[in-house]
């Protein structure tokens, strides 16, 4: 009987919590969002300033409440992502993941993906105060999948005082004129051994992004509009001539002995005064000035064209944040927190903490961005160069994309070791690239 | 007459749950996989059509491929030697009584005790090529990460470091196990330590030796995470294998079929190594 009566009891505190926690979940009446990210370091001191200024200021008042969780790399967040999607348990996605470029492939025509554009309009945003670039690079068939959020271009990156050492003035313009400086900038030992090159890094989709798409004001890399509006069937770039033109650009650059082959350690090797140029994100800025402040001045300069007639610029690259349909039913309270993370004043705030470009125009019409331009000189460098570039300028949309960076890489550098032609070279990638594209139409249909 | 049967079918139904799990975990993905390999298969999984040996076709065919394949091969035939050297003669060198003989011993083994991600995380920082400490102590700026074969001496020694500990724990093992009479006999006979080896040693610790063997091509055909960890697979694809080509094109690109068939082409590789490794053993080890 005692037994019995203490089982009651039991049950009935249980009962009674149970009820109490239910019934201060109403009277609470949060929605909680959850959004996956890749941001450390000093991004994610950035990543959790936004959230807790949001948690505390429009959250408070609307009752959202933002749980921001770092899921490692970004190809890291996207394994994880894909592991629910595959599995159908759509309840277990965030409610917000942020993605790479990398994960385009595999989001944009996901049943879990709600478009951004869709949430814009259904709650009434105007997706104009969007910097034109920024939202094109998230364009998928005419319509915007994600919200750029980490938005960065490529930039050079030059050692002031080596250029001061052997007298040129101005950093260069053309490959033409990259050629000749890095030849002036090279420097021997005794014994021959090259100590500084002029450029280091090997060019691949990264770089031929932009030094391809930038010719002839605007071209195309592949079909699909860059795979912008469907998986491409075949690349252009044999066909528009840009490959051979860019390709003997660099060869020449090659032939100076200047140029160093290098695929990883690149930065170090700036910052150790190994090479005078490099080729390099504009959000490794803060990094590279941190890295090379007690050792050189740091100059940075837009991408050299690769002739006159390449006058496109540079395309955006970085990241973006999308919003999953996991049944909640909280993707308005997550678009709120979308429109919060771009508007201006947090789009300024994550620009000086981080050195990615503001995706909201407003920014830049802001007082205090003016003032953050003019002490900063290298940021407004950066910022300008994305700001001449032709909007139109995307990067690629491919399948098999690390296959591809290595075919270019590879392919780059068998050229500069061998005798093989810029046109055979341009055939050989098209023909492998084009491979890639085949094989990926075969796993559709 | 009852109980007969009983017994007859017994063995069977102990076998049932082992085999349960590996059909479910072991064979039906192997078949599953052979087939994959001769198919169109869409991103999700799902077969499309069968194409008979079209993946094979275009996989031999490309760069890539060679590639994998030659990378692969020159890292076995690297890493294999390499490794049984180093393993067999610090099992030699700390082979015996006394405390700093078995001190160095548990210091050798203890490779094992840490984990392949760990390790291969390190060793990625200590061959860096401007700050790491490899580069300090040769007093050199070797390019472990942008020269083709620096990349691939490297991960040759991580292969080394991986199996290390084990390896040499196995011919420790078999060096132990030698009768203490025959060394008797060996030194009464007058045998200097070189015939010691080449007349004792050696022809003992041969069983071993097939193991080691076996085992390392088997690691070295199939090796992947360190190449994932240390180098992904560049400069240049100098490092990349076959199995990582696998990983790249089945689960980065979501290209199965042909993720499969380069499972199936690793497969078959390392079968026939296995096979002929066994033949030559039957030929010719001796067991006591």
């Amino acid at each position: 009987m005692k037994r019995v009566m203490i089982m009651a009891m039991m049950l009935a505190s249980m009962a009674a919590s149970a009820t109490g926690v239910h019934e201060q979940q109403k009277t609470n009446d949060v929605t909680n969002i959850t959004w996956w990210h890749s941001n450390s370091g000093i991004l994610g001191e950035a990543t959790t300033n936004l959230v807790d200024t949001f948690n505390n200021t429009v959250g408070k008042e609307k009752r959202i409440h933002v749980d921001a969780v770092y899921q490692g790399k970004a190809s890291d967040v996207l394994t994880k992502a894909k592991a629910i999607w595959q599995g159908d348990d759509l309840e277990d996605l965030p409610d917000l993941v942020q993605f790479d470029a990398q994960a385009v492939l595999d989001i944009r025509d996901n049943k879990a993906l709600v478009p951004m554009e869709r949430l814009a309009k259904e709650n009434g945003y105007d997706l104009s105060q969007i910097v034109s670039s920024a939202r094109l690079s998230q364009t998928y068939k005419g319509q915007m999948i994600g919200m750029p959020f980490n938005a960065s271009t490529i930039l050079l990156y030059y050692n002031k005082n080596a250029f001061d050492e052997v007298g040129i003035s101005e950093p260069p313009k053309t490959l033409d004129e990259l050629a000749e400086d890095s030849r002036r900038l090279l420097k021997r030992d005794g014994s021959g051994n090259v100590t500084r090159y002029g450029y280091a890094g090997v060019p691949t989709t990264y770089e031929l992004c932009a030094w391809l798409g930038q010719q002839n004001g605007l071209s195309l890399l592949a079909d699909q509009n860059n795979g912008h509006d469907g998986i491409p069937t075949k690349v252009l770039f044999d066909q528009n001539g840009t490959m051979v033109n860019f390709l003997t650009k660099w060869q020449a650059l090659y032939d100076t002995g200047a140029l160093d082959n290098a695929t990883s350690g690149v930065t170090g090797e700036f910052a150790s005064g190994k090479t005078a140029m490099m080729a390099q994100s504009t959000s490794a800025l803060t990094t590279v000035l941190e890295m090379t402040k007690d050792k050189f001045e740091l100059g940075v300069a837009n991408l050299p064209m690769v002739d006159e007639k390449a006058t496109g610029g540079v395309n955006i690259g970085g990241g973006a944040l999308y919003a999953l349909d996991n049944k909640s039913g909280h993707q308005d309270a997550a678009f709120t927190f979308v429109a919060f993370a771009v508007s201006m004043e947090q789009q300024l705030a994550w620009h000086i903490a981080t050195g990615y470009f503001p995706v909201n125009e407003g920014t830049y019409q802001m007082e205090e961005f003016k003032k953050h331009c003019e002490e900063n000189p290298l940021f407004s460098v950066a910022i300008d160069q994305m700001r001449e570039s032709n909007p139109q300028l995307q990067g690629i949309w491919v399948p098999s994309s690390y296959e591809i960076y290595y075919a270019f890489q590879k392919g780059i550098v068998d050229m500069l070791n061998s005798s093989a032609s810029p046109r055979e070279t341009t055939e050989k990638l098209a023909g492998t690239i084009n491979g890639y594209f085949e094989n990926y139409q075969n796993t559709q249909n | 007459m009852k109980g007969t049967r009983l017994r007859k079918i017994s063995p069977y139904l102990y076998v049932l749950p082992a085999l349960g799990l590996a059909v479910l975990f072991c064979y039906a993905p192997f078949f599953s996989t052979i087939l994959d390999s001769l198919s169109h298969v869409r991103t999700s999984g799902e077969r499309i059509r069968f194409v008979g040996l079209e993946n094979f076709q275009k996989l031999f065919a490309s760069d890539s491929f060679h590639d994998s394949l030659r990378n692969t091969i020159v890292f076995t035939l690297w890493f294999v030697p390499c490794n049984l050297l180093a393993t067999f003669l610090s099992a030699l060198l700390v082979h015996g009584k006394g405390k700093v003989l078995r001190a160095s011993r548990s210091a050798l083994m203890a490779t094992i005790a840490i984990a392949m991600g760990s390790i291969v995380l390190i060793l990625k920082t200590l061959f860096d090529e401007n700050t790491g400490l490899y580069n300090r102590i040769l007093f050199a700026s070797v390019r472990w990460f942008s020269s083709p074969r620096a990349a691939m001496g490297m991960l040759v020694y991580t292969g080394i470091y991986l199996d290390f500990g084990f390896d040499f724990l196995l011919f420790s093992a078999s060096l132990d196990n030698i009768p203490k009479e025959l060394y008797e006999v060996a030194s009464l006979e007058g045998a200097n330590p070189w015939q010691r080896l080449r007349y004792l040693e050696f022809p003992l610790s041969e069983p071993t030796f097939v193991f080691v063997v076996l085992n390392n091509l088997k690691d070295a055909f199939l090796i992947c995470s360190p190449v994932m960890l240390l180098t992904e697979g560049g400069p240049f694809r100098a490092t990349q294998t076959i199995v990582y080509q696998m990983y790249l094109e089945g689960f980065k690109g979501g290209n199965i079929a042909m993720g499969s068939a380069l499972a199936t082409v690793a497969f078959s590789m390392s079968l026939a190594l296995f096979l002929a490794g066994m033949a030559l053993q039957r030929r010719r080890v001796f067991y006591q």
